[in-house]
């Protein structure tokens, strides 16, 4: 249990005073006293690299983390502010923002297509989509809440959404040791989900996606669940007719965890973007599996100040070099996290006109000529 | 009709403060050259910026003992009787840690109302009414003033800039008995923040850069412009990723929360990590070359313009303002 | 060393306000509330000096609102007693009915010293902590930030906040009433769990001191929201008339000294 592959593996593991290696063997010596104390409680950012490596298949990133954090915790350690934020957020508001519920639905201001309030009118759909927090109040991620609707109006599935009821799905929080808050949205949102009547779930969140998919259930709360890459791409026979206009650009697909290393789902947000015509698709050196983290999962988007300190780097900026080495003109991501983070790291790589950052619904939307633009 | 006004007077280290100067502006205003404005001053008028003190038509000093170290309680104690015996309709205090102790603690002392947070006074058909601005500025109430005395707080800002006549300026001495001070609080002395930069959350004024200035040399502008104002620069996550500012001057989401009471954006586009960090501020303006950057949302003032066009412009006209000044 | 922390609900302004329609009030029933900020911080600070002197700690508040969710959370923070005084209305208790109330509950709880937000976002009429003070007879500080054991004769220090943060060191004579603006550590997060083992283990006590009912010392003539502002103002000409027109605008709010 002590070969390392996890600590050379995480992307991280380098800046940490207790890489997972070192917290495995501090706690075969009853010694987890002193990790608690150290940064590196709060460094990782849930990649699922160790996880992937282990050759005993011990899953660290779900476990030994969590498990660490939660003693942190219990001991009164202090999460960084942040982190602490966003807590709080979570708990007194069902987001990591802080805004008003009643604000959920702000996305959807103006949208010209019919938007079921399932909150207001009850009726059973197709698919409940969990619109998430970063689609439904953040302004970039807003035009990829709006291109989404748009997309699963025009393939005519019959949708509809939780409105000003919906509260974050608590993936963070869980992965952040914060157990009794990850306890407490799963059993309201358990509640909620079984006053409706629908066949699917789907998110755009791929955090929440793997929450509801493989934590959920520990507590009772079983719902069929897709990610809108693997649901898209399972209906592109239905998508290919509206792919009418060409995306003449060189794209470099950027996995996020969640989906790729954690649920080795690689190929379906590929496909999406090869039915685009005119979408020519490189890969970075580092892909599928082996794709570097942006460095935003597991509550790391909350921390961002604090592992760049000790850290010493920014993963999304190392990240950005990789896709600027393919020459690429797209970035195209997956995750509701990473359009801001990437471009950001955009910003900071100095490199705005030969870069932009994309999300494949918004990209779809594009050529179905449906789309609003947003990072075009 | 106002008979009397007083204005408890604040001198913070060896100055009559801006709050104060505002009170006394505002008692001016609401006298209407009418009522009396009585200035009380704790201990030995400063050497210097005394000349405000002539607002007021009676500037009493208060003499002896401690009775010019700044102990808020026992400073409006020795109001009480003062006020209580003279026809005083209204005491005006001027916003400030000491104001915040003073206002509360004299109106308790005289069973007077106090109305806090008061943006501005007027007086019409002898009802005065006082408009209040609570829940961060989220709400006003209008309330109207019937007893007297009543003791009003003020907001700072209002006043600032209104031009008021002077008064009689007539300066008495009176004694204060040792046994009249209350000396259950003592002020033992002053604390100088230990910091190896400036604390941008401390600062009432910051003039923050987004990556609009274009390169790491533009800065030097934007400093010259904080120096002229008066305030400190700061800057988005890029900025201080770029290497050109310290991590202690970013402001946003993963940076510090700013509430100054000038927030100057230049070439910030207002991403909502970065106004998560400051659209508190009290005033907010915004130059940027985008007419549709979301920083103009929530800025109150905008210039679409050429911050380089912009900034030499401004600060020609600060340095102008100042010369007039 | 026993202290008294106060704590109120105030409007959560995550939330929009909303006025009635005669404009005479907040409308109560569509208003969220959350724990007065300062006041948080007033518990932090009792909590750290009881860590670091000993001694114990009382909460009071309100019954009023989801008060008790607040409380859960106090006491999973440490907080040994906590106290309800009986409230019945639909508003919360204005600044004067607190100071009331608590000054005749005070003297019943073998108390030395008071911690109370030196502000609350809704008052304005009244502040609860000064004139509580006033009441007892006891001194007060305010705009504190940060409290010690160990001044002359048996007294405390307390640091008063100035511009610049420069601090004020007082000391003061007990029992005292403080008003605290922040703690000095920032409110420590408890987990949830442990907030909702506090909501099963934890016994509130119900005050034998009544609410006291004070009318407002003036007369509201009218509550209302300032003109939404949803886009700055632009301002517009040349750079001398836009730099100008920015200078006056500096002047007028006050800014420009």
């Amino acid at each position: 249990m002590q070969c390392g592959l996890c600590t050379s593996s995480c992307p991280l593991g380098d800046a940490m005073e207790y890489p997972p290696r070192r917290i495995i063997a501090e706690a075969w010596n009853n010694s987890l006293e002193r990790v608690i104390h150290s940064p590196s409680v709060w460094m990782c950012v849930g990649c699922y690299t160790c996880s992937l490596r282990c050759p005993r298949e011990i899953d660290l990133t779900d476990t030994v983390w969590p498990a660490v954090r939660d003693y942190a915790l219990q001991e009164g350690i202090q999460p960084p502010p942040e982190l602490r934020t966003a807590f709080q957020n979570l708990y007194l508001y069902g987001n990591v923002f802080g805004y008003s519920p009643r604000k959920r639905l702000d996305w959807a201001r103006n949208l010209e297509v019919t938007v079921r309030d399932l909150s207001k009118s009850p009726e059973p759909v197709e698919v409940l989509w969990l619109v998430g927090c970063y689609p439904s109040y953040h302004p970039r991620n807003q035009v990829v809440a709006r291109d989404m609707a748009r997309i699963l109006t025009a393939l005519g599935v019959r949708w509809g959404i939780l409105g000003k009821e919906e509260r974050a799905l608590g993936d963070c929080d869980r992965l952040f040791g914060e157990e009794g808050l990850f306890e407490m949205l799963v059993e309201n949102n358990r509640r909620l989900f079984e006053r409706f009547k629908f066949e699917k779930i789907v998110l755009l969140d791929p955090h929440a996606y793997r929450a509801l998919e493989k934590f959920y259930p520990r507590f009772g709360a079983s719902f069929p669940a897709e990610h809108y890459t693997t649901f898209l791409a399972s209906r592109l026979d239905q998508i290919r007719p509206w792919l009418k206009k060409p995306i003449n650009a060189r794209v470099t697909y950027h996995d996020n965890c969640c989906v790729g290393r954690r649920c080795l789902c690689f190929d379906p947000p590929r496909q999406l973007l090869q039915a685009i015509p005119g979408v020519e698709l490189v890969e970075m050196k580092r892909n599928r599996e082996h794709a570097l983290c942006c460095g935003g999962g597991g509550g790391g988007m909350w921390l961002d100040a604090f592992i760049t300190e000790h850290g010493g780097r920014r993963l999304s900026d190392v990240r950005i070099q990789h896709a600027l080495e393919t020459g690429a003109d797209i970035l195209a991501v997956s995750c509701p996290f990473e359009l801001s983070r990437f471009e950001d790291a955009v910003k900071v790589a100095r490199a705005e006109d030969r870069l932009k950052v994309r999300d494949i619904i918004e990209l779809l939307a594009d050529s179905m000529g449906l789309g609003e633009g947003g990072g075009r | 009709m106002i008979r009397r006004i007083v204005v408890p007077v604040e001198v913070y280290r060896g100055h009559i403060t801006e709050a104060t100067r505002e009170a006394l502006v505002a008692a001016r205003t609401v006298g209407n050259g009418v009522g009396e404005v009585v200035a009380y001053v704790y201990g030995e008028p400063p050497a210097e910026g005394t000349d405000v003190l002539e607002l007021a038509d009676r500037i009493i000093v208060l003499e002896d003992g401690q009775v010019g170290t700044p102990v808020a309680m026992a400073q409006a104690k020795l109001l009480r009787e003062r006020i209580a015996s003279s026809d005083v309709d209204l005491v005006l205090v001027g916003s400030s840690s000491w104001g915040w102790d003073v206002a509360p603690l004299l109106a308790g002392f005289l069973s007077a109302p106090l109305v806090a947070n008061c943006q501005v006074i007027q007086h019409a058909e002898d009802v005065l009414k006082a408009t209040c601005r609570i829940c961060a500025g989220k709400l006003l109430v209008d309330v109207e003033i019937t007893n007297k005395p009543t003791v009003i707080l003020l907001l700072p800002g209002s006043y600032a800039h209104r031009e008021v006549q002077p008064g009689k300026g007539v300066m008495e001495r009176e004694r204060v008995p040792a046994s009249d001070w209350d000396a259950r609080v003592e002020f033992k002395g002053w604390l100088e923040p230990e910091r190896e930069d400036i604390d941008i959350t401390q600062e009432e004024i910051l003039v923050t850069v987004g990556r609009g200035i274009g390169q790491q040399e533009n800065l030097e502008l934007v400093e010259d412009l904080a120096k002229t104002l008066g305030g400190a620069v700061c800057g988005s996550r890029p900025v201080v990723d770029q290497g050109w500012l310290p991590p202690t001057r970013q402001v946003g989401k993963s940076g510090m929360i700013v509430k100054p009471k000038l927030y100057l954006a230049i070439g910030i586009s207002g991403a909502p990590e970065h106004v998560e960090g400051m659209k508190d501020a009290e005033l907010i303006v915004a130059i940027n070359r985008d007419e549709q950057a979301p920083i103009f949302d929530v800025a109150h003032y905008g210039i679409a313009a050429d911050l380089f066009d912009v900034i030499p412009a401004l600060k020609e006209a600060l340095v102008a303002r100042r010369q007039e000044a | 060393m026993n202290i008294l922390a106060v704590v109120r609900l105030v409007p959560d302004l995550v939330e929009p306000l909303v006025v009635t329609a005669e404009e005479d009030n907040l409308n109560w029933d569509q208003t969220a509330f959350t724990l007065n900020e300062s006041d948080d911080h007033a518990v932090e600070e009792a909590i750290l000096l009881k860590e670091k002197y000993g001694g114990h700690v009382s909460v009071v508040a309100f019954d009023f609102g989801d008060i008790d969710q607040v409380l859960y959370m106090l006491a999973a923070k440490g907080v040994d007693r906590v106290i309800k005084i009986s409230w019945s209305h639909d508003e919360p208790p204005n600044s004067l009915e607190v100071a009331r109330t608590l000054s005749r509950l005070v003297p019943k709880l073998n108390v030395d010293l008071v911690v109370i937000g030196c502000q609350s976002h809704t008052e304005f009429l009244g502040m609860a902590g000064p004139q509580l003070a006033v009441a007892l007879n006891w001194p007060y500080v305010g705009v504190v930030r940060g409290v010690q054991e160990g001044g002359t004769a048996g007294r405390w220090t307390a640091f008063k906040e100035y511009p610049g943060a420069v601090l004020a060191q007082m000391e003061v004579s007990l029992p005292a009433v403080l008003g605290i603006l922040t703690a000095s550590q920032p409110p420590r997060y408890v987990p949830v769990s442990r907030i909702r083992a506090a909501a099963q283990s934890v016994r509130f006590e119900t005050a034998d001191t009544p609410a006291e009912i004070e009318e407002p010392p003036v007369k509201i003539q009218r509550v209302y929201l300032p003109p939404a502002v949803t886009h700055a103002e632009m301002l517009t000409g040349s750079e001398a008339e836009v730099a100008q027109r920015l200078v006056d605008i500096l002047l007028a709010r006050g800014v420009l000294k």
